[in-house]
């Protein structure tokens, strides 16, 4: 199976946690679906109908993520419009009655990502591979919010196998729980484990399907993990799709 | 009438600012924005784009849809009120303002909804060097309440100085997409408002800001840019990077600029250029003047 590998980074990141909407935090890296409009904003999916989720939704489209920078958190209050009716007032007439609101947000800092991209369709795929490659994007991309301009480069194309193992292998991508046997990682010293609850599967109204337990090393280190099946790029790489 | 704008192009923006607050954050005590962990300070985009949308309201006339607009009573017009200004008609409030034609809304107004993804979109700006956060105390005349003999204290924070690079985007697809007819000539203002609405901010907390440099690389063919203009070039100086007071203390490195610019010399059609002239640039360790460093490519020297 061929695999197109990218890499996407910027200044700051925002992907927010569903269960976070008055304050708002950040996932650690973005998921599936976000993923998804990312490589939409690449080719051109149209904008008005979240077709992106259809091109590259789960079932078309595989899709894994490795961290290449340390996951960091930093907070900025955003000055934000209180869209609250009544409270549209004389501002700073009333602390209670103000007519802006300061919302401490959580971005990541410094984000770099590696992706991972497979296509069932090979039209598809190819003219996706030929944008990253030629740096051409027909909308712009971002990472979460439309302010937080991201730029990408190609790292190239390859052969990837499918595998299967009842030993750990070392695996430099996070992994969804429902992937492991019998939940086995082995836990290595000098290694920082975090688990988040993300968004795997949404459909076209942008309803999420599908949540599930991931499982990364916020360093961008490797995990090893006993996995129902793994893929290994033809330079030894061992990746797992979301 | 103008044309449509038909090219991808990426915009370089070069100001500073002595002894004033670029952008405060609002829930660290209005302190100008700094990330802890490099000592860099932060300006959102949408201080730019205030900056923008106020100078083309004041100076140009120009519609705008983001704007404080009061009641007789003193009271603010809600979304709603200003939506109704333009019939409740999301393509006339787009015919008719410039800030929505640029950088787009989202309302969410019952049964209106207007989400509109800008085809002009900023990063967060930050300063090529490291900055030092002053924090000044004075006096004022006049008390805090009635019935008082002394005046009371003010206190802010500044930045004695700061030398902060913006980079965005044009795009004309998302234009086409959502709808907008973005014109050469709202792109045109919009550089006019980058350069002139940051040297006309003369609040107490932005007087001493100056453009420095302006910069429109724009593309040929479909879909591609280079991306990340603004971390093609750095600042050279001898001082500490917390003791820098003035443009001239400093150099701007543009090696790595110019040597991307002339990589892609056959995708670019021109570069709109505007240029302080107090401002030193540096090319593989000598002095250069910019328009000659840029002599590869079609030059059109902005004029505002």
């Amino acid at each position: 199976m061929k695999v197109l590998v990218f890499d996407i980074w910027g200044d700051y990141g925002h992907f927010r946690k569903f269960y976070t909407t008055t304050s708002p935090l950040t996932f650690s890296f973005p998921p599936p679906p976000t993923i998804a409009g990312i490589l939409g904003a690449i080719y051109g999916t149209d904008k008005n109908s979240n077709e992106y989720l259809k091109v590259f939704g789960t079932e078309k489209c595989k899709i894994a993520l490795q961290i290449l920078s340390p996951v960091k958190k930093v907070r900025m209050g955003l000055n934000l419009l209180e869209t609250k009716g009544t409270n549209l007032r004389l501002p700073m007439s009333d602390k209670n009655l103000a007519p802006r609101t300061q919302i401490r947000t959580e971005f990541l800092k410094d984000p770099c990502f590696r992706i991972y991209i497979s296509h069932e369709d090979e039209q598809v795929f190819n003219k996706l591979s030929e944008g990253i490659q030629e740096h051409k994007s027909v909308y712009t991309v971002s990472l979460g919010l439309s302010e937080l301009l991201a730029n990408f480069k190609y790292v190239g194309l390859y052969d990837s196998y499918e595998k299967t193992s009842n030993k750990a292998v070392e695996l430099c991508t996070p992994v969804t729980v429902d992937k492991l046997i019998e939940d086995k990682i082995e836990i290595e010293q000098n290694k920082k484990y975090f688990k988040e609850k993300i968004p795997i599967k949404m459909n076209q109204e942008r309803i999420v399907e599908k949540y599930e337990d991931v499982i990364f090393e916020s360093d961008g280190k490797t995990l090893k993990a006993t996995v129902k099946s793994y893929y290994q790029l033809e330079q030894g790489v061992n990746i797992v799709f979301f | 009438m103008s044309e449509l704008v038909k090219n991808r192009s990426e915009i370089l923006f070069l100001y500073d600012v002595k002894d004033a607050n670029p952008n405060g954050d609002p829930v660290d005590e209005n302190k100008p924005r700094i990330d802890e962990e490099t000592g860099v300070n932060i300006v959102t985009d949408v201080r730019l784009k205030r900056t923008i949308r106020d100078y083309l309201h004041k100076y140009k006339g120009k519609d705008i849809f983001i704007r404080e607009i009061r009641d007789e009573k003193g009271m603010l017009k809600t979304k709603e009120d200003r939506l109704k200004d333009f019939e409740s008609n999301p393509e006339k409030v787009i015919r008719n303002c410039i800030d929505i034609r640029l950088f787009g809304a989202t309302t969410a107004v019952e049964n209106q909804t207007m989400a509109l993804t800008g085809p002009v979109q900023f990063k967060y700006g930050r300063s090529l060097h490291k900055v030092d956060l002053t924090y000044i105390k004075g006096t004022t005349v006049m008390p805090s309440a009635a019935g008082r003999k002394q005046g009371t204290f003010m206190e802010r924070y500044i930045l004695p100085y700061s030398l902060i690079a913006f980079y965005g985007i044009v795009n004309e697809k998302v234009a086409v997409n959502q709808g907008i007819e973005l014109k050469e000539e709202d792109v045109s203002l919009m550089l006019e408002g980058i350069w002139n609405g940051t040297k006309n901010l003369t609040s107490a907390s932005k007087f001493g800001q100056m453009p420095r440099l302006l910069m429109q690389v724009i593309y040929k063919g479909e879909n591609f840019y280079i991306g990340e203009l603004d971390k093609r070039i750095s600042l050279k100086t001898d001082k500490n990077p917390e003791s820098i007071r003035d443009i001239s203390e400093v150099k701007i490195d543009i090696t790595k600029l110019v040597e991307i610019l002339n990589s892609y010399k056959d995708k670019i059609e021109k570069i709109r250029l505007k240029v302080d002239d107090r401002v030193t640039f540096i090319a593989n360790g000598t002095d250069v003047d910019l328009k000659s460093a840029l002599s590869a490519f079609t030059i059109e020297e902005l004029t505002f």
